[in-house]
């Protein structure tokens, strides 16, 4: 692995994202850059104003709803369609994340690097599932790297939901989730569970939900919010909960989907009466079990836990590497 | 014990003391109830025992790494515990008080009923092992009183996880003048904000540092309950930082006397 080739010597952690150098672009920059690879659309990896984008079409579309353009000009690639960047490489194979979220496998001088982006192992019909690629270097996120994030069944998170709106039918349920991503798993699990009735949709949540139906995951019946909503399921942005316009919604219970609520502490500081432990991200079990599929000697964590997922690699024989990459947020 | 954990979930974020009822409705199994309701006292386990589990199941970094970010001993180990292949379904409330009683072996068979639960169930077994299960199951604070802002003086700061948040307490003068804390309030870490903290740090018990007075915020709250855990007999109900006010704000610092009333 060592030697004039390695990874380290080509893709580099600079203060505007990760650069390939032979390639002559950033994954996920954080600031404006001419040559930009975007894993996916939620906001801290998809910025605005990039010269030129190269992105998964779904994510190009997600990104033109959100921001009106993905880019001064875009390219969108097909799921394993290979590109040569200046000397390098490239193609996108789906990371299961969110709709169109990719991971980038980059192949240069004989040594092949694969950037996670951030993924999800968990079944979920609202988007591509992760398809693991071998690879020499694998660049991982860590959201949820120490061995107490083990998710629960996502199924069984939605049964509390139903419970409680069988056991509290006056009141109204309004589930706060991000609008890309969480939003349409809730919805795809919900009528997996069975729930046939109209989901009410904040208009925040409305675009993406358009977008994904355009590109054919079916969403059932969805409506906006109107009258006091007692029995009906609502969902809004996280922070949407508590605004002005759920006053006149019927005693609303709080409700927040994500993973972070698999701790009590985390889920009593949220303030919300239901917390959902329903993630998009892989667990430590899916982030030590997807390494371990890829057969790469060697991992790099972008963001999140590094410190416990770096020592368990170390007990495995693999060498961690933290790469530190700040202003990837908390969605979860 | 699925029962049991899956009330205790759905009562410690119960609102209203007529939502508790509710809930507690759905439940018709009379030993979780005298539980619940304090009339049974399970034997309890101690903490050298729990830890001992800890130590022989868990590697000891990966558990401080994970205790540091939860920053409870009793949820980690329900959260982290590496269940062993087990047929045993998990263990029902009567088992359990039947076997903490007669146990000779506890680390075996609490080792044994984790293997079979899952991680919320875990939790309410851990809890009721602990003797913390009644503050768990305790009413909700009620609000009362209107809501409503006032200006308050950082006490003391606790790393909740390293970089990125922190607890603060905030407190006002109390009749002696004397600042009691009246709140907690979780906000993310900032630069300037932990370079304050650390330059006007007394003492450090564990993750906690008492700062000299000095700092001083506008608080917004949701409604004032009382305590019989804080020393000010109240305490502010989802209260909300606002902003750090100039050193000039001194005298606005509220009393406690004005919470009261």
């Amino acid at each position: 692995m060592r030697g004039m080739t390695h990874p380290e010597t080509w893709l580099r952690p600079l203060k505007a994202g990760l650069f390939c150098e032979p390639g002559g672009f950033f994954i996920d920059p954080m600031r404006v850059v001419e040559r930009a690879v975007i894993t996916h659309a939620h906001a801290d990896h998809a910025r605005p104003g990039h010269q030129a984008v190269l992105a998964s079409a779904p994510t190009i579309a997600l990104m033109q709803a959100r921001m009106g353009k993905a880019g001064l000009s875009h390219q969108a690639l097909r799921w394993g369609e290979r590109v040569r960047l200046g000397e390098v490489t490239l193609w996108l194979q789906p990371a299961g994340h969110v709709l169109g979220s990719a991971q980038v496998v980059m192949e240069y001088r004989g040594q092949r690097v694969v950037v996670s982006g951030d993924y999800k192992r968990q079944p979920d019909r609202s988007c591509e599932p992760f398809e693991p690629v071998a690879c020499d270097v694998f660049v991982t996120e860590a959201t949820f790297g120490l061995p107490i994030f083990r998710m629960p069944d996502p199924a069984a998170e939605i049964g509390k939901l139903l419970a409680s709106v069988a056991l509290f039918p006056e009141r109204a349920h309004v589930v706060g989730c991000y609008s890309l991503g969480k939003t349409q798993r809730v919805i795809t699990l919900l009528r997996d569970a069975g729930w046939q009735a109209p989901i009410h949709l904040h208009g925040a949540l409305v675009g993406m939900c358009a977008v994904y139906e355009r590109f054919g995951v079916e969403l059932g019946p969805l409506l906006p919010v109107s009258g006091t909503m007692a029995g009906a399921i609502v969902l809004a942005p996280p922070t949407g909960t508590d605004a002005k316009w759920s006053r006149r919604l019927a005693d609303p219970v709080a409700c927040l989907a994500s993973g972070w609520m698999l701790s009590a502490k985390r889920a009593r500081q949220s303030g919300a009466e239901l917390p959902l432990a329903i993630s998009d991200h892989a667990d430590w079990d899916d982030l030590l079990g997807t390494i371990a599929e890829t057969g790469a000697g060697e991992v790099w964590v972008t963001h999140g836990s590094e410190a416990a997922l770096i020592h368990e690699l170390g007990r495995r024989g693999i060498r961690g590497r933290a790469l530190r990459l700040i202003g990837y947020g908390e969605e979860a | 014990m699925i029962a049991l954990a899956g009330l205790l979930e759905r009562l410690r974020t119960c609102p209203t003391e007529a939502h508790r009822q509710r809930v507690l409705g759905q439940c018709d199994d009379p030993t979780i109830r005298a539980l619940l309701a304090g009339t049974i006292k399970p034997r309890r386990v101690g903490l050298p025992v729990l830890r001992g589990l800890a130590a022989a199941r868990v590697d000891p970094v990966l558990f401080a790494l994970s205790q540091d970010f939860l920053g409870d001993f009793v949820e980690t180990l329900a959260l982290i515990w590496p269940a062993r292949a087990s047929n045993a379904a998990a263990p029902r409330v009567a088992e359990v008080l039947a076997g903490l009683a007669a146990a000779d072996d506890m680390p075996g068979l609490l080792a044994g009923w984790l293997d079979a639960s899952d991680a919320a169930t875990r939790l309410a077994l851990l809890r009721l092992v602990t003797g913390k299960l009644r503050p768990v199951s305790a009413p909700a604070l009620e609000p009362r009183g209107p809501g409503g802002r006032i200006v308050a003086m950082l006490m003391y700061a606790q790393s909740v996880r390293v970089g990125l948040e922190r607890d603060y307490s905030f407190g006002v003068w109390d009749a002696a003048e004397q600042l009691v804390p009246v709140a907690r309030v979780q906000v993310a870490a900032r630069d300037a904000l932990e370079a304050w903290v650390r330059a006007h740090t007394v003492t450090k018990f564990g993750p906690v540092r008492e700062v000299a007075p000095g700092l001083m915020v506008g608080l917004r709250f949701a409604g004032v309950a009382a305590s019989a855990r804080h020393k000010a007999g109240l305490v502010l109900v989802e209260a909300v930082c606002e902003g750090v006010l100039a050193e000039g704000a001194v005298g606005r610092l509220a009393d406690l006397q004005a919470l009261l009333d």
